[in-house]
């Protein structure tokens, strides 16, 4: 009876420690071992180099150009999910009228699978045919078509917007649950209690959705730090490697290059980059509450 | 000062349905007054258009004789106590206290010096440093009701505030408030679904339904005249007892040999009776059929012919399931007698 009892959690817990072992925990020491490893892809051998990878990647300054790139893109790109994914489940927090269908309009990006979104959004955006430059035309905003994904600066806001674009709308779902959550009397306290609309949004909404938005913010900086679907299908890293990113380059190091170690190293510097950035997140999370 | 008035006021939503009719009050200045009724009668919302949180449909309201029929909250001078106490939950109990004070531009010295007098009346001194989530439901209690005080504002809004605290702590916090209203003598509009709290607490009650004002009275008044069976039936525990008669020659006929005098025309009347005022001798008409000892108290449930009737007997009493008993009224003079066509009373 007793030997059944301590024989079947772990007997029905298997199934997901293996699922857990086999997609999660084989891959990472996979990853560890060959960041300190010369892979042969063509013999399936590879030798043990110490940190050779790692001096090769700090020398080299590209790999500063792609840690800039993706500093500079995900902190836009977050900045414009978060800013305007508030904005959206702000107001569709409110009293609106269209309330149902214009969340049900929001969710369309999101639904949207990536790769027909970057697909979409190359046409959209296309120097030539695109629908954007014929509208800027047409309002009269610009003499020429400009070759959006062909510029480093348009290529990289291209591409920022265009993520932010699909990644808004879970933002903003998320928020709104967020925002509803905040007891109604909060706010009639604070009316009776004197404060104006904005000392409301400061003293009872902001607060109220502090513990959503820390916990968003987090996940969306991975997400976008991570983003590959919609920079590949759009600019593939390109013009002149100015949209690419540390996802792109791990790829490119490891499927054009064919070299695992460097990809490798590339991919344990972006996890410790995130940890980083992860553990600051719930520091500021826990200051907080205490 | 803090007297309200009430002229005709209405709210509806879609100009069909009314939440609250008409209604027409004169809430005194230092008086604790409460609305009871049920569910839906109204009650809440007349309170949420007193505090401005909901807009009046038809009518005017003075506050100290100015109209704030359309003034926003902050410019009426009152504060509310809620039913889920609605504290800041990011904010100490210091500053849960201080909100009102510095939304009014209150200087800070003189805000700390507030704060800490209300605290001390309320018992929080040693919880000031306190977020809500680490307090207690009776202290969370004590800082809502700080939070309306500290402002001194010209009257308090609670609306149920002690509905979310247990039973124990309810009858403290009753006391607590009765207590305050006395030390403080600010007016009180108090919102309950519950008719101890309005019974004990009240200078006068307003009994509500169907978002019309029943009967406005003291609690004696309207436990003791109520004007219409709905409130008569609404106060008491156990309920009043009601029994159909007939009103002739100006008397009611109790079973033969009691009479009760009503100078109305002849007519079917209700007869209501509060259990208290029943005694049990000896006879056939009623059985018992179950017993409620409450310790001072017995609740003895009677079925008669066609009806269930409940006396209230002396803790001592000697009554037993399934004895058989006569009804008589103690003091007829006490007994309500309402027309059975209108509902209304006519015999006071």
């Amino acid at each position: 009876m007793d030997k059944r009892r301590t024989v079947t959690p772990y007997l029905m817990m298997l199934p997901a420690v293996v699922l857990l072992l086999v997609l999660y925990a084989i891959p990472i020491v996979t990853t560890v071992i060959q960041s300190f490893s010369e892979v042969n892809l063509l013999t399936n051998t590879q030798e043990f180099i110490g940190l050779a990878n790692y001096g090769r990647t700090f020398s080299n300054s590209g790999f500063f150009d792609t840690l800039s790139i993706t500093v500079r893109y995900t902190v836009i790109t977050v900045l414009f999910k978060m800013g305007f994914g508030f904005l959206y489940a702000y107001f569709l927090s409110t009293d609106i009228y269209l309330k149902k269908p214009l969340r049900f309009l929001m969710l369309l990006p999101w639904a949207i699978p990536q790769v027909a979104v970057g697909t979409l959004w190359n046409w959209m955006l296309d120097g030539q045919y695109g629908y954007v430059n014929y509208y800027l035309m047409q309002l009269g905003l610009i003499n020429e078509p400009i070759s959006f994904l062909a510029e480093p600066v348009s290529a990289f806001l291209s591409v920022a917007f265009v993520d932010a674009w699909v990644g808004i709308p879970l933002i903003a779902l998320t928020l709104i649950s967020g925002f509803e959550a905040i007891p109604k009397s909060l706010y009639e306290a604070a009316k009776i209690d004197g404060a104006n609309a904005f000392q409301q949004f400061r003293d009872v909404t902001l607060p109220g959705i502090r513990n959503v938005f820390i916990s968003l913010l987090t996940l969306v900086t991975i997400w976008t730090f991570n983003s590959f679907n919609i920079i590949w299908v759009l600019t593939q890293g390109g013009p002149m490697r100015k949209t690419e990113t540390l996802m792109i380059r791990i790829y490119r190091e490891a499927f054009s290059n064919f070299d695992l170690g460097i990809s490798a190293t590339l991919t344990m510097v972006a996890v410790t980059i995130l940890t980083l950035l992860t553990l600051v997140y719930m520091r500021i999370g826990r200051n907080r509450d205490e | 000062m803090g007297k309200i008035i009430l002229e005709n006021i209405s709210k509806t939503y879609n100009d069909e349905h009314y939440a609250v009719k008409d209604i027409s009050l004169t809430i005194e200045d230092g008086e604790f007054i409460i609305f009871v009724g049920p569910s839906g009668c109204g009650k809440s919302t007349t309170l949420r258009m007193i505090a401005g949180l909901e807009s009046i449909s038809e009518g005017k309201l003075y506050i100290d004789d100015q109209e704030m029929s359309k003034a926003s909250p902050k410019d009426r001078d009152l504060s509310m106590v809620f039913q889920d106490f609605a504290l800041y939950p990011n904010m100490t109990v210091y500053k849960n206290l201080q909100y009102p004070l510095k939304m009014h531009k209150v200087d800070k010295d003189e805000a700390d010096q507030t704060i800490h007098r209300v605290a001390s009346l309320l018992g929080l001194d040693s919880l000031l440093d306190r977020k809500p989530s680490q307090l207690s439901g009776g202290q969370k209690q004590r800082v809502a009701l700080g939070r309306a005080i500290v402002r001194q504002p010209k009257a308090f809004l609670m609306d149920e505030p002690l509905s979310n605290l247990d039973a124990k702590l309810r009858v403290d916090m009753r006391y607590e408030i009765s207590q305050l209203h006395q030390t403080l003598d600010t007016t009180v509009v108090y919102v309950t679904h519950d008719q101890t709290e309005a019974m004990t607490m009240g200078d006068r009650i307003v009994v509500m339904n169907h978002g019309n004002i029943q009967q406005v009275g003291t609690p004696a008044e309207i436990y003791n005249r109520p004007q219409n069976l709905f409130v008569a039936e609404f106060i008491g525990t156990p309920k009043i007892n009601i029994f159909n008669k007939e009103l002739s020659n100006g008397q009611v006929d109790w079973s033969g040999q009691q009479h009760i005098l009503v100078d109305a025309e002849d007519q079917e009347v209700l007869v209501g009776v509060r259990p208290e005022n029943l005694k049990l001798r000896p006879g056939k008409s009623y059985t018992v059929k179950m017993i409620e000892n409450l310790g001072s108290e017995q609740h003895i449930f009677l079925d008669g012919e066609d009806k269930q009737v409940v006396a209230q007997v002396a803790y001592d009493d000697d009554i037993q399931i399934g004895e058989q008993y006569e009804l008589t009224i103690i003091k007829p003079e006490r007994v309500n007698v309402f027309s059975a066509e209108s509902q209304e009373s006519i015999n006071f």
